[in-house]
Order: structure tokens, then C-alpha cells, then sequence
């Protein structure tokens, strides 16, 4: 039902964590994942984001590792393309084609900063409510009538997609094959066919949201009360703290170490 | 019931949704030819996802379950590993709000996508789209833009839909919610009149009246088991097994129980029970002097 | 004298290239306090004075002639500077749940109007406990609103309506998806805030429930009030869209000269009345 929606409620460090400080320490990891390609410091960096998470916020590798699983065959892709664009010591030869080594890792390097980019996207969204995404955002400057309008997509998204299936399966159960086909051309058929009546639908029900809306005094100047007060807490300042040490732990790794499965070119 | 004639065999059936919640625990249920089926019970304790299993839009979540159809050239078919729109044929399915099946301009483009999908005969699909039209009391609307009905009519419109296809059975999912008593009624007759031609029809519906009045066959769901199944008379008389599941019989059934007159489903029915005791010299009342009135 | 609650006088609606009038003179006085039921099939005019009286006519819905005076307790309702303002006084809940909730969990729904008025959070913290007893929500409250059943999603919205704590309620078809059992939580929290003092407006097709709940019925057609009164009077009357069935049943047997003491309108009445004509013979017989 909340496909979605991957927020799940719960009560571990991360679930209570103030929301900027997970946006700031999705912003460190994001750093560092973008600024290396070496591939000891991106396996490093994603072994540390799963341990964090199971450790934080009981996330299991389990639960995201069909997403995962998902991005193989673009990584494979990847690596592949690099292996043969990229120059440098062969590391096979495969019918006349030579993969390089520098390329290889290259790729193996970019698969693994979607990994842990991934991860950590997935973690934030599993631990934080929209609302607290909006509150947060309301914290670091953004008028709330904007601020909230992330919360408020979260709401309607859910509803779009259970529209749209309820359609597509009222055109199945009146005998439509190319509602639940397979072929995306013939699906297509379907989805455009159910476009019309979703989006008059949709039209009259904005009009009808912003009235509720209203109604309950959505535009009023007046100051607002916060029902649910998120602060800054010292775990906050440790959950950030700590990312930024693990960061430079690894850029340390970066200068200090060699890169690996380079002989000395 | 004659096994011949079934037409929904349901077996051992479960179906625990994502979220783990058990809506379905354990249902054997067989649908028969030509019943006017309702399926009855709080909001909750699984009417919907029951009647959702009948056409394949929901499986069987439990190895066990089974869910076969008896298509009318005699094939049984199992729900699971048939393509939803290959069942389309024997069950057909009115969602909740016709709003989110109405898809086209007019209510005759409305009424030929289903049999269109069937592979119809074209010659004679004009015909059957008015005589359906007629059956659900919207005829000659035709070239209407379904935008341009009420909602009941909406509703009625869905329900043709579905209708016109020919299914051997019509499941509806709350019919009547929302509309008066006037516009509930012409959808009950709807089905009602589809009812005569021979089909089955399955509701589900939390208006007790009309339950008592159109249906042959009604079946009390509680906590995603049947908690009762048999004709409107038998499961309306057994008042204690529906207090809990919180089903309140209609009034006409209650107030008769209440008085000891057996067999009350309707207001007419009540009316006509009521007069015979009120006519009859009351035993033991005798009669005052001055009362001139004759009971 | 106090003001009544709302006085309506002449309201007059036409949509713009509507056939008919959707509102024809219609005249209305609710006391504060009461619970005033509005009947009527569909296409009477019942949502229509529902949004006039809660201030969308004229001024969120444009596509609308409207002429005709309404006041509010005893304040003209063109006085309000706007639709927020009115929203202070009186708390309209529309049929559709679906798009009167408009946060992602259940508690966020209830507060969050409330914190757009800037209500303390003490006293936002007393109402949500009094929301979730009256409205028996308590379970909801860390539920996704997208994913509750259509009728959990109408008590979460009839609930955050109350929060907002107004004094006249305006409620189309609040029950509409509920089970009986529902429906009567429902009509029960309605009864104990009208003994509180809040005014009531409830359109409802749910007749045998608004026999008992309502201090008084309006039946409605084409636009026009066709009868007001009690509940008896309503429903006894030839204006009524239907009626309870203990009280058809009772005027079909009075019909055929047999039903001569009160006319029902709940069951235990109908066994009473009942009662009195088979069981006592010396009581009830003299004024048929």
C-alpha cells in the first residue's frame, strides 16, 4: 500500500536524530564519494555507511539489497565501458579486446559511490518522517508554506499511484490485456488512455484541496505554532561530528596509503 | 446447493497484506449459478479482500488457498497463474467510486471497451449497449458525457459496464454508498433485473434493508472469516452471532424479533404480521364499554 | 434573546449556466446548541447551503450567483473580511475525505490546523486527547493517512475539524462510509459537543440515525426547504425523503386503521407503542 513512502516510524538514534544533522551528514558522505574514485576508500566509506546504519538505525542490508541488486547490471555496464575506453596495463584480453586495469577500477570505483550515495539516501528516507524533512527544511530558513509543500507531496504521491493502479486494474477486470501487459508499448496505450480522467480528476480535487486547506487556516500570517519541536540535541552534534572525522579518516587513507592493485605505475 | 451449478469455489483461502496485517484467515466459501450474494460486516473484517479473490485481483497468499472459477463452457479455471483479464470474461468488478472507472467520452464508448476487450461481435454490440443502458435505467443517454450525470447515475453507469460484458457473475463493492434512498434503490434494481436474466451478483453493502430485500443469500464476515452464511432470514435471525460483529438487522427484522413474529424482513413484511396479530381478538382483552373500535 | 446560531433569509444560488436554481429562497434558523439535520436526494441543494453557510460561496467557489442574507450569530456573514475568518466561527467538513487530509501520519492531521492558528501547544496537546476520546482515533495516531480505510479517514477529518474548536459544525455526509457501529461513535461525539453548546449542521441520508440524533430535520428539494420541524414532524409529514422503517411501518398499519397510539421513531419506541395497543387495552385507546 505505501509503496512510495519508505519512511517506516520507529525509535533507534537515527529515528530521533534531528533531520539536519542527517542532512548534513548525507551532505559529508556525498562529499567524499564525489571527490575520490579510488576504490579502497569507496568500499571503505560504503562498509562504514551499512555498519552505521545497522548500528544507528537497524537497517539490515536485507532490506535494501533488492534495490541493490537493481544497479548490478548498470555498474557492470559501466565498468565494462571504462574498461574499454580507458587506457594503461591490460588486466584481460578477451578476443582481440583489452580491459584495462585503470578502467576496471575506475568503474568498479563509480559502482561503488552509488552504493554508498544509495544507502545513505535510502536511510534517511526510512528514518525520517516528511514532516520532520519539511521542519528541518523550515529550521534552516525556508518560509513554511514551502517547507511544507515537501511533506504535502509526500501525501499525494501515494494517492496518484493508488489512482492510477485502481484504473489501470478497472481497464483489467473489463477485459484489457494491455493494462497489465508486459510489452511497454501496449501498456502505454493503457496509461495514456487513463491520463484523461486522472488528470481532470486531479484538477478538481487541487481545487478542493487548496479549499480544505483553507479552511483550516493554511494561509494565515499570523504565527505559527510548532506542535513537534525538533532540537539540535549533543547526539545530533556527535552523529555530525563523527561523520566529519570518518571523512577525514579517509581522505587520510587517500594521501597515506598507496592505491591498491596499481604496481608501482 | 446443486455442485453443478457452482461457479466460485473458494478453498482454505488467506491473504495477510504487506504490512502483516491477516485479512483473510482461513475462508471456504462456494459461490453458486444464479445467487444474489451479500457479503456483510464492519468496516475491516474483510469483505473486500474477500470479494477482491472472486475475479483475481487478489491471490491467495497462503500456499493452500485456492480460488477456481467454472467458466461457462465447463473449464475450471484457478485465479492464480491466469492473467487478470483472461478471468474478465466470468467475473466481472465494480470498484467503490465509478470515478475511477470512467474512462471515456460518452457512455456508449464506456459500455463497448469491456466487450470490445472480449472480442465482441460488432454487429450486434450497439444493441446490447442500449438494452444494458435500458436494464440500468439510463437509456437513450447513450452519446451523454458521463461528466454530465450524478453521481448515482456514475454508479450505474460503472455498474453497466461491468454488466454488458455478460460475466457470469457481477461483484460490487458497496453500491449504495453515499446515495439516497431514491437513487440506492434504482441500483439495486440494476442488478436486480441482471439477477432475473439468470446471473449472480455479489454486493457488499452495510445497508441492511436493502440487503434483506434484493439479496437470496447473505454472508456475515467477521475478523477475515465468515462468521455466518445462509438465506437473509436465517443469518438476520441469529441476533446474538451478529451483535458481534456489531450488524444491526434492519429495523422491519429487529422490531419483529422484539414481538415474537417470526420470519419479518421487510417493511411489508412486518406490515402484513402485524396486521394479522392486531386483527385477531386479543385473548384475554376484553374489551371497555366505551371502546367502540373494532382491532 | 440570543442570536440564533445562523439565520438564513431568502439564500439564493444559481450556477453559472445551471438550468435551475441550486438554492431558491430559502429561509433557516438554527439555536445554538442544536443539532439540525438536513435530508434530501441528491441535486436538493444540501451541499450547496452547506458551502454558502461556511463562507466558500462566493468566496472560494466564483462559479456562483448568490443573493439572499445569512448571519451568524447575529453578525452578517458579508461583514467577515474572508473565508479565515469565518473559518474562526464555523468548521465545514466536505464529503470527500480524500481531500481534506492533507499530511502524511494521523496525529500531524489533527495539529496541523491547529498550529496554523497558532494555538499553544498545551492547549493543542488538550484538544488532540479530547479529538482521539470523542472520536475513538486513539489507535490512528501514528497511522499514514494514505493507507487508512475510507472510513477511519472520515473520523480523522470530522476530528480535525473539532480541534480547530468551533462553534458551529457544518458536517455533509460525515458518516458515509462508516459501519453502523461507526456511524453511531460518530453521532454520539456530535450529540455530546451540541450538549456543550456547539451548533450542528449535519446533511445525512442515514435516516433512521438522524430520527434519533437530531433536534431537527429540514427536508430539502429542487433548492427549496419543503418542511422543517422535529424529527416527528418531519418525517411524518408528506415532505420527508423516507423515513425510518419502524415508522413506515407504523403509519402503513395506522393506514389500515390498526396503529392508534404515539408514531415511532426508534425501535424501542415501536415495541412500546406495540406494547401498549396488545398488551394493556385500558391505556392509550381514548385519543385515536
Amino acid at each position: 500500500m505505501s509503496g512510495t513512502m519508505l519512511y517506516q516510524p520507529g525509535k533507534t538514534f537515527l529515528h530521533r536524530a534531528d533531520a539536519r544533522a542527517k542532512i548534513a551528514a548525507i551532505i559529508v558522505v556525498l562529499v567524499v564519494a564525489l571527490t575520490t574514485t579510488r576504490i579502497d576508500v569507496l568500499v571503505a566509506l560504503t562498509a562504514v555507511v551499512v555498519i552505521g546504519l545497522a548500528a544507528l538505525a537497524r537497517i539490515t542490508p536485507a532490506s535494501y539489497a533488492k534495490a541493490l541488486l537493481l544497479i548490478i547490471p548498470l555498474v557492470l555496464l559501466l565498468t565494462l565501458l571504462q574498461a574499454l575506453v580507458q587506457g594503461g596495463p591490460a588486466m584481460a584480453t578477451i578476443g582481440g579486446l583489452s580491459l584495462s586495469r585503470a578502467g576496471v577500477l575506475l568503474g568498479l570505483g563509480i559502482g561503488m559511490r552509488l552504493f554508498a550515495m544509495g544507502i545513505c539516501f535510502y536511510g534517511f528516507s526510512v528514518t525520517t518522517s516528511p514532516s520532520d524533512i519539511a521542519l528541518a527544511l523550515h529550521k534552516v530558513g525556508v518560509p513554511y508554506k514551502f517547507a511544507y509543500l515537501t511533506s504535502f507531496a509526500f501525501r499525494f504521491l501515494p494517492l496518484l499511484q493508488d489512482e492510477a493502479r485502481t484504473l489501470l486494474t478497472a481497464m483489467a477486470v473489463r477485459g484489457s490485456a494491455e493494462s497489465s501487459s508486459r510489452h511497454p508499448l501496449r501498456r502505454g496505450r493503457a496509461i495514456v488512455r487513463m491520463l484523461f480522467p486522472m488528470l481532470a480528476g486531479s484538477m478538481k480535487r487541487s481545487s478542493d484541496i487548496a479549499l480544505s486547506m483553507e479552511l483550516r487556516g493554511y494561509s494565515l500570517p499570523g504565527p505559527r505554532t510548532f506542535y513537534r519541536t525538533s532540537s539540535f540535541r549533543a547526539g545530533d552534534a556527535l552523529l555530525v561530528i563523527g561523520v566529519v572525522l570518518l571523512a577525514a579518516a579517509l581522505l587520510v587513507m587517500q594521501w597515506q596509503m598507496p592505491a591498491p592493485f596499481t604496481e608501482g605505475a | 446447493m446443486n455442485h453443478k451449478d457452482t461457479v466460485i469455489e473458494i478453498t482454505g483461502v488467506e491473504h495477510t497484506y504487506g504490512g502483516g496485517a491477516k485479512a483473510l484467515a482461513g475462508v471456504d466459501l462456494t459461490i453458486g449459478r444464479g445467487e444474489f450474494v451479500a457479503i456483510i460486516g464492519r468496516n475491516g473484517s474483510g469483505k473486500t479482500t474477500l470479494a477482491k479473490h472472486f475475479n483475481g485481483l487478489l491471490r491467495p497468499t497462503n500456499p493452500g488457498g485456492t480460488v477456481r472459477l467454472h467458466t461457462r463452457d465447463g473449464a475450471i479455471v484457478d485465479t492464480r497463474g491466469t492473467r487478470l483479464h483472461h478471468l474478465a470474461a466470468t467475473v466481472g468488478y465494480v470498484f467503490q467510486n465509478p470515478d475511477r472507472q470512467i474512462f471515456h467520452d460518452t457512455c456508449r464508448e464506456e459500455l463497448e471497451y469491456g466487450p470490445r476487450n472480449l472480442g465482441a461481435d460488432p454487429t450486434t454490440l450497439a444493441r446490447e449497449v442500449s438494452d444494458t443502458l435500458r436494464l440500468v435505467g439510463l437509456e437513450g443517454r447513450e452519446e451523454t458525457n458521463p461528466v454530465h450525470l450524478s453521481r448515482g447515475e456514475r454508479q450505474r453507469l460503472a455498474i453497466a459496464s461491468t454488466l454488458v460484458m455478460g460475466c457470469d457473475v457481477a461483484v460490487v463493492d458497496e453500491p449504495t454508498t453515499g446515495q439516497d434512498r431514491a437513487e440506492s434503490r434504482k441500483i439495486l434494481d440494476s442488478l436486480a433485473h441482471h439477477h432475473a436474466l439468470g446471473r449472480t451478483v455479489v454486493i457488499i453493502s452495510h445497508d441492511m434493508a436493502l440487503v434483506a430485500e434484493y439479496a437470496t443469500r447473505v454472508i456475515a464476515m467477521r475478523e477475515g472469516r465468515v462468521l455466518t452464511d445462509g438465506t437473509p432470514a436465517e443469518v438476520f435471525s441469529q441476533r446474538e452471532v451478529l451483535q458481534e460483529t456489531n450488524i444491526r438487522p434492519p429495523q422491519a427484522a429487529v422490531l419483529a424479533a422484539e414481538l415474537g413474529l417470526p420470519g419479518v424482513l421487510t417493511v411489508d413484511d412486518a406490515v402484513r404480521e402485524m396486521s394479522t396479530v392486531l386483527a385477531r381478538p386479543r385473548p384475554g382483552a376484553t374489551p371497555l364499554p366505551h371502546d367502540d373500535k373494532v382491532c | 434573546m440570543t442570536a440564533p446560531a445562523l439565520a438564513v433569509s431568502g439564500l439564493t444560488v444559481r450556477y453559472e449556466g445551471a438550468e435551475r436554481r441550486a438554492l431558491d429562497e430559502v429561509d433557516l434558523v438554527v439555536a445554538p446548541g442544536e443539532i439540525l439535520g438536513i435530508l434530501g436526494p441528491t441535486g436538493a441543494g444540501k451541499s450547496t447551503l452547506l458551502q454558502c453557510l461556511s463562507g466558500v460561496i462566493p468566496h472560494h467557489e466564483d462559479s456562483a450567483a448568490m443573493r439572499g442574507g445569512i448571519e451568524v450569530f447575529g453578525r452578517p456573514l458579508e461583514d467577515f473580511t474572508g473565508l479565515s475568518e469565518i473559518t474562526e466561527t464555523v468548521g465545514l467538513v466536505m464529503q470527500d475525505p480524500e481531500v481534506q487530509l492533507v499530511n502524511t501520519v494521523v496525529r500531524e492531521e489533527l495539529v496541523w490546523g491547529m498550529e496554523n492558528r497558532g494555538i499553544p501547544v498545551p492547549e493543542i496537546e488538550r484538544r488532540l486527547r479530547r479529538a482521539t476520546d470523542l472520536f475513538d482515533i486513539g489507535g490512528l495516531l501514528d497511522r499514514f493517512t494514505h493507507a487508512l480505510s475510507g472510513g477511519e479517514k472520515q473520523r480523522v477529518v470530522v476530528a480535525s475539524i473539532f480541534c480547530l474548536s468551533p462553534r458551529i459544525m457544518l458536517l455533509d455526509e460525515p458518516t458515509s462510509e462508516l459501519d453502523p457501529a461507526g456511524t453511531e461513535g460518530v453521532m454520539d461525539a456530535i450529540r455530546v459537543l451540541a450538549d456543550e453548546g456547539v451548533t450542528v449542521v449535519v446533511v445525512e441520508h442515514k435516516i433512521e440515525e438522524l430520527a434519533v440524533y437530531a433536534d431537527r430535520l429540514v427536508a430539502m428539494r429542487a433548492g427549496r426547504v419543503e418542511a422543517a420541524g422535529t424529527p416527528r414532524e418531519v418525517l411524518t409529514g408528506p415532505a420527508a425523503p423516507d423515513r425510518p422503517q419502524v415508522l413506515d411501518i407504523a403509519l402503513r398499519l395506522r393506514q389500515r386503521g390498526h396503529w392508534d397510539t404515539e408514531l415511532p421513531l426508534s425501535v424501542p419506541a415501536a415495541v412500546a407503542g406495540w406494547q401498549s395497543m396488545t398488551h394493556d387495552p385500558h391505556s392509550d385507546r381514548n385519543h385515536a
